[in-house]
C-alpha cells in the first residue's frame, strides 16, 4: 500500500508543476520545469529544521502528521471504491488542517490565513450539492456503487453535469494560486502554511501532492469512471491543465467575492436538485 | 529527540509498513488492518525520514526543538 502512496505522492508533485508550467506559459513566461515542486520538496526535506518559540508544538507537527494521514486514507478510500461521505468528512478535516497550520505557529500572516480558511469554509458547499446529486442518480454513495453504474450506463459527465461543475470548482478552490485560494493570497505572504519551513513545509507539500492527486483521481472516478490506469492518467493531466487555464486567466478573487461565487454555485445546484427530485 | 530515536522510528515504521503491505498481497493480514496500519504510520515514517535529511550530520541532537 505504501507504493500507491508514494507513487500518488509523486504523481500530485508533478502535476503541482505541470500546473505551474501552465500557468507560466499561458502569461508568456517560461516557467519552471515540471519536476519543480518534486525539487522544492526535496530541497525542504534537507534544510535546517526547528518549531518557532512561538509555536504550539503538538499543533505545529501535528498537523503535518494529519495532513499525510488524511490525504492516505482519501487514496485508500478510493482504491478500495468507499463511500463518498466518508472522503467528504476527510475532505472536511482538511480544513482543521488549514486551521491549525495558521493558528498553530503564533505569525500574523498565518493567523490570518487561518481566518481566511474559515471564511473558504464556503468551498465545502459545492461538494455537499455533487454529492447530493450524484446520490439522486446512481441511488448510492459507495465510490464501487457508482463506477458499476457507469459501466451500465455511460459516464455520469454528461447527466449529472452540474455536478461534475461543483466537484471542478472544489477541486478549483484547492488548487494552488487559483482564484479561491484565498488563504494562501500573496498579501499574507504564504498565508496560513508561511511559518512552516524545512522538513514541515517539505512534508505538507507531499501531502498537498497527495490531496491534489486524490481529488483529480476522484474526479474522474466518479464522473468518467473505470477506464483502466494509463486513460485515468491522461485525464487526470487533461483535468489538471484545464484547472491550469482558468488559474492562468482568472485573477484571485477577494474573500467576499470567492464565498459569493461558490454560495452562489451551491443554490443554483441546489434548485438544480430539487427539481430533479420533485419533477424529473 | 536523539538522532537514534528517529532512526528507530523510521527504521520500525518503514518495516511495519512493507510488511503490511505484503500481507494484504498474499491474504496473511485483512486489507482493512493493512489499511489502518498504513494510514496511522505512515505520516511517522514520512516525518522520521524528513528529520532525518534535514539533520546536520556532527551534531549529536536532531532537529533543535523548542527555540
Amino acid at each position: 500500500m505504501i507504493e500507491y502512496l508514494l507513487s500518488a505522492m509523486i504523481l500530485g508533485l508533478l502535476l503541482h508543476g505541470i500546473h505551474r508550467k501552465v500557468i507560466a506559459r499561458v502569461q508568456g513566461r517560461p516557467g519552471p520545469p515540471i519536476w519543480q515542486e518534486l525539487l522544492h520538496t526535496l530541497k525542504f526535506l534537507f534544510k535546517e529544521t526547528w518549531i518557532p518559540k512561538t509555536a504550539s508544538q503538538g499543533l505545529y507537527v501535528g498537523v503535518v502528521a494529519l495532513a499525510l494521514a488524511i490525504w492516505s486514507a482519501a487514496l485508500i478510500l478510493l482504491l478500495t471504491g468507499g463511500s463518498l461521505l466518508l472522503l467528504f468528512a476527510l475532505y472536511l478535516i482538511h480544513k482543521i488542517i488549514e486551521h491549525g497550520t495558521g493558528l498553530s505557529s503564533g505569525s500574523q500572516y498565518s493567523k490570518f490565513g487561518a481566518i481566511r480558511s474559515v471564511i473558504s469554509a464556503a468551498s465545502e458547499l459545492p461538494l455537499l450539492a455533487s454529492v447530493a446529486l450524484l446520490y439522486l442518480f446512481t441511488g448510492s454513495l459507495m465510490i464501487s456503487d457508482i463506477e458499476a453504474y457507469q459501466v451500465i450506463n455511460g459516464p455520469l459527465l454528461i447527466p449529472a453535469f452540474p455536478a461534475a461543475i461543483a466537484l471542478y470548482m472544489v477541486i478549483l478552490s484547492k488548487i494552488h494560486y487559483g482564484p479561491f485560494s484565498i488563504i494562501e493570497a500573496k498579501e499574507l505572504v504564504s498565508g496560513y502554511w508561511t511559518e512552516h519551513f524545512g522538513v514541515w513545509r517539505g512534508l505538507l507539500n507531499a501531502a498537498f501532492g497527495l490531496k491534489t492527486f486524490v481529488l483529480l483521481y476522484t474526479f474522474v472516478m466518479v464522473f468518467i469512471g473505470p477506464i483502466g490506469l494509463p486513460l485515468t492518467l491522461l485525464a487526470i493531466l487533461i483535468l489538471m491543465i484545464t484547472l491550469s487555464f482558468v488559474c492562468a486567466v482568472t485573477p484571485m478573487l477577494s474573500p467576499y467575492d470567492s464565498v459569493s461565487i461558490q454560495t452562489v454555485t451551491t443554490g443554483l445546484i441546489a434548485i438544480y436538485i430539487i427539481y430533479l427530485g420533485v419533477f424529473a | 529527540m536523539k538522532r537514534l530515536h528517529i532512526q528507530l522510528i523510521a527504521i520500525l515504521s518503514g518495516i511495519i509498513l512493507i510488511l503490511s503491505s505484503i500481507g494484504a498481497y498474499l491474504g496473511a493480514i485483512s486489507y482493512a488492518i493493512s489499511a489502518l496500519a498504513t494510514i496511522i504510520i505512515f505520516p511517522a515514517f514520512i516525518i522520521s525520514i524528513g528529520l532525518l535529511l534535514s539533520a546536520g550530520l556532527k551534531d549529536g541532537d536532531i532537529p533543535f526543538m523548542g527555540y
